[in-house]
């Protein structure tokens, strides 16, 4: 009698060390992927508002197609006047960048600059974390990840590191809420470890179940320069093939 | 002859307000072509010696495609091939073209700069860049290989203006690394100095190896590789066009390992073509040809699938030695499996190119080829190559297209590219002709000053010594010293006015030359130290002046022939 009570004993230990243990890194990063990939189409308005010191306030509209199955996104900038009717396109593995005062197409890597904002090419692109970070570990060989409060928010705290090369930020430390694993905070660190970006995020909104960030603060901690993105009239509607192709962003400028 | 050359030195003397004012004529024409011909060839020069030559080196081998940054991976290779292509007496420099582009922040102000490193491993380049290239307006030139500062650079009066940054400052730079990824560093300024180009003012110069270490070069990589020759004009497109013939690459096949088991990897081309063709050469007997084809396609034979039991959708590992890097593995999900004969049935593991470039340049094998390639062709053609060679270019809008083109295509393959100064630079030669044809035009204008200053002048001087002419014909004179006479004339008029003339341009020239131009904009590129340059060309003075000397005497042989032909009574009858 007194075997099969230690023997319960221990069996309840290990279920509650199970249940109650503190999540994996790359399980939150599963989760982050899993709550915030849309695999439908999508369209949206982005505004871009960036501020930086001795160069006032700078706005960028634009209106974003992206469609996963085929890996294509197009962007069209709708302001100001001097960025009005350019645009990116992705169809693929291929990259262009269209001039409207021009009526050219470049072809462009994934890691040039889009309009001239920090945002690149890449950062449109539909990626998972897991594909691109792994768990960082501290010298004991521990994931760092704990437990804190952002504000009066339970999140997880954790840290990652690229597993990839070519990500631009190898060191990420992420902040997500507890309960429904969306990030508040991610703070991207340079290969030698100074802290470059810091994103807040603000709002989310929810698409057939899905999460979408709404309103991000990107702060450029190298320069202090502060962005602000807004995405505004979602639709998860299904773009036509012609919106992806060259021949539709000409025509938008006509 | 020398009573000849008296007479006409003393007529030219006789007539000196007429003669002084054409020969004035003459001298300023020579003059002003003189420094026209000297500022093109010195606008030129600066461009593509000082400008293009300093920054791209006289042969460039370039493998930019497809990524911000250009990794030669293995650069004794590449070295060794250079050496052995170009005679060490006409080689000057093999140098990497190390300039990475990035934002920076000083005191409370931000700008853009270009990180460029700077080899300086010998004494004689030291002298070089430190006593010829740099000016050095505050700081110390040996701080740069201090080890004192983590990256030391030098940078301009100018840098350190729009940055606001002092003598020892730091600089916070951020800069894109070779892998994409982003590196930030802070630099230490232990020199202002002014470079010898304008173009240089944006630049912060540091060590070449704390360059490529702080951008993530291994240190057997090379950014860029630039040749500079001891005599380009002779030999820069000839030593590329063997360069290019060294560099033609092998096929893509090497030797592994899958579970102990040897494994040559064969890595076929991605084109419908091949794929056409492997059809024809295989049966599949599991999986399907769009994704066996495909960008991630792999596939064995079924006896080698079989004796490592794997079947479609399994995961395996290839590990192969490198030539830098020890071993590698590359996990790999089989796609297909097919029946075939011949060497398509040996231990192979069949992969799309783009798969493999994916890894192979990060991770060189240690050999590449496989012998039993040699007498199979059918097998050899659908295999891709190490890298893609691009073909030569004749000028730079050609070698625009290619890149266009190539861009396009979007490949993974490394591509590699020979380019001399003379196309990569096509335009500034054509600015050359262009500058030239002024040139032209300006010879032009003096051949017209001459032709109707000298007809002008001898018909006046022939009318006027008409009796003259009479005079020493009858005391004995030939026609053809008559002839003569007049001809000399015109040849110490022309040669006199055109030595003056070449004087007078060197003098202007040097005045010229003195004056500081403080200008930003892009007129600053035709600059040398902030000072127009000119460069006489001795060999286009002389042939000028031999041009001018020949078309004064043709202009001057007619009229001279006809007071030749004057009898003595008819010259002595003659009054005005």
């Amino acid at each position: 009698m007194k075997k099969y009570f230690l023997l319960s004993i221990l069996m309840m230990t290990a279920l509650a060390s199970t249940v109650f243990a503190s999540p994996k890194v790359n399980d939150l990063l599963k989760a982050i992927d899993n709550i915030t990939e849309l695999k439908t189409d999508g369209t949206a308005q982005i505004t871009m508002t960036q501020q930086r010191d001795k160069e006032g306030v700078k706005v960028w509209d634009s209106i974003y197609y992206r469609r996963d199955k085929d890996d294509s996104f197009l962007i069209v900038f709708t302001a100001p006047e001097s960025e009005k009717g350019n645009g990116y396109l992705k169809q693929g593995d291929n990259m262009w960048m269209y001039k409207r005062n021009t009526r050219t197409f470049q072809h462009i890597n994934r890691d040039e600059s889009i309009a001239g904002t920090e945002a690149k090419a890449e950062d449109f692109e539909n990626k998972k974390l897991v594909d691109l970070y792994q768990p960082a570990v501290d010298k004991s060989g521990k994931e760092i990840l704990s437990e804190t409060k952002l504000g009066d928010v339970p999140v997880y705290q954790f840290e990652v590191k690229s597993k990839i090369e070519n990500v631009a930020y190898p060191k990420r430390i992420y902040w997500i809420r507890k309960d429904n694993y969306l990030p508040l905070k991610v703070q991207s660190f340079s290969l030698n470890g100074t802290l470059m970006q810091t994103a807040y995020f603000l709002k989310y909104t929810q698409i057939q179940g899905k999460y979408m960030f709404v309103k991000a603060i990107f702060i450029d901690e190298f320069e202090k320069a502060k962005t602000i993105v807004e995405i505004k009239n979602i639709s998860v509607r299904k773009i036509e093939d012609h919106i992806f192709t060259k021949a539709y962003l000409e025509n938008l400028s006509k | 002859m020398g009573l000849i050359f008296s007479l006409s030195l003393r007529n030219l003397l006789r007539q000196k307000r007429r003669n002084f004012l054409l020969g004035m004529a003459i001298s300023f024409g020579m003059m002003i072509l003189v420094i026209a011909n000297s500022f093109s060839h010195g606008m030129v020069d600066v461009l593509i010696n000082e400008v293009v030559a300093n920054a791209f080196g006289h042969i460039v081998i370039d493998n930019n495609y497809g990524s911000s940054f250009p990794v030669i991976r293995d650069r004794q290779k590449m070295e060794t091939i250079i050496k052995e292509t170009i005679a060490p007496e006409e080689l000057d420099e093999i140098n990497e073209n190390l300039a990475i582009f990035g934002r920076a922040i000083g005191n409370g102000e931000a700008d853009n700069i270009i990180v460029v490193g700077l080899e300086v491993n010998t004494e004689q380049k030291k002298k070089q860049v430190f006593n010829n290239f740099f000016t050095l307006v505050e700081g110390d030139f040996n701080d740069f290989y201090s080890n004192e500062y983590e990256y030391p650079v030098i940078i301009s009066p100018e840098k350190a203006k729009s940055l606001n940054v002092k003598l020892h400052d730091v600089i916070k730079v951020r800069l894109p690394m070779v892998t994409g990824q982003i590196q930030a560093a802070q630099l230490t300024v232990v020199a202002i100095a002014n470079a010898n180009n304008t173009f240089m003012d944006i630049v912060a110069f540091m060590d070449a190896g704390r360059v490529k270490k702080l951008v993530g070069y291994k240190p057997w990589e090379s950014s860029q590789i630039q040749i500079t020759l001891k005599n380009p004009k002779k030999n820069a497109k000839l030593y590329a066009d063997q360069l290019h013939q060294k560099l033609q690459p092998r096929l893509l096949t090497f030797t592994g390992n899958i579970d102990g088991e040897s494994i040559q990897l064969v890595a076929f081309k991605n084109d419908n073509l091949t794929k056409d063709a492997i059809k024809k050469q295989i049966n599949l007997v599991a999986g399907d040809y769009e994704t066996v084809l495909g960008k991630k396609g792999v596939m064995l034979n079924r006896e080698l699938a079989a004796k490592l039991k794997l079947q479609v959708g399994d995961e395996f590992i290839f590990t192969y030695l490198t030539k830098f890097r020890g071993d590698y593995e590359e996990k790999f999900t089989l796609e297909g499996i097919y029946e075939s004969t011949g060497l398509l049935n040996k231990n192979i593991v069949l992969v799309n190119e783009e798969r493999v470039h994916n890894f192979y340049n990060a991770y060189l094998p240690m050999n590449v080829g496989w012998e039993e390639l040699n007498n199979q062709p059918a097998v050899a053609n659908l295999i891709t190559t190490e890298w893609k060679l691009l073909p030569r270019s004749k000028d730079n809008e050609e070698l625009q297209k290619i890149n266009r083109a190539e861009r396009k295509l979007n490949s993974k393959q490394v591509k590699f590219n020979v380019v001399t100064m003379y196309e990569g630079a096509s335009q500034i030669l054509q600015l050359e002709s262009a500058l030239n044809l002024v040139t032209a035009g300006a010879i032009l204008i003096l051949f017209m000053i001459i032709l109707v200053g000298v007809i002008n002048t001898l018909r006046m001087t022939i009318k006027e010594r008409t009796r003259e002419i009479g005079t020493v014909r009858a005391i004995g004179m030939q026609k053809s010293d008559v002839r003569n006479m007049f001809l000399m004339e015109t040849l110490l008029l022309t040669a006199i006015s055109c030595i003056t003339g070449i004087i007078l341009g060197i003098i202007v020239m040097g005045i010229l030359g003195l004056i500081t131009f403080n200008i930003d904009n892009a007129l600053s590129m035709i600059l040398k130290d902030k000072h127009l340059n000119f460069k006489l060309n001795p060999v286009a003075v002389c042939i000028s002046f031999i041009q001018i000397m020949i078309i004064s005497l043709v202009t001057a042989y007619f009229p001279a022939r006809r007071a030749a032909k004057l009898t003595a009574v008819e010259a002595l009858r003659h009054y005005e």
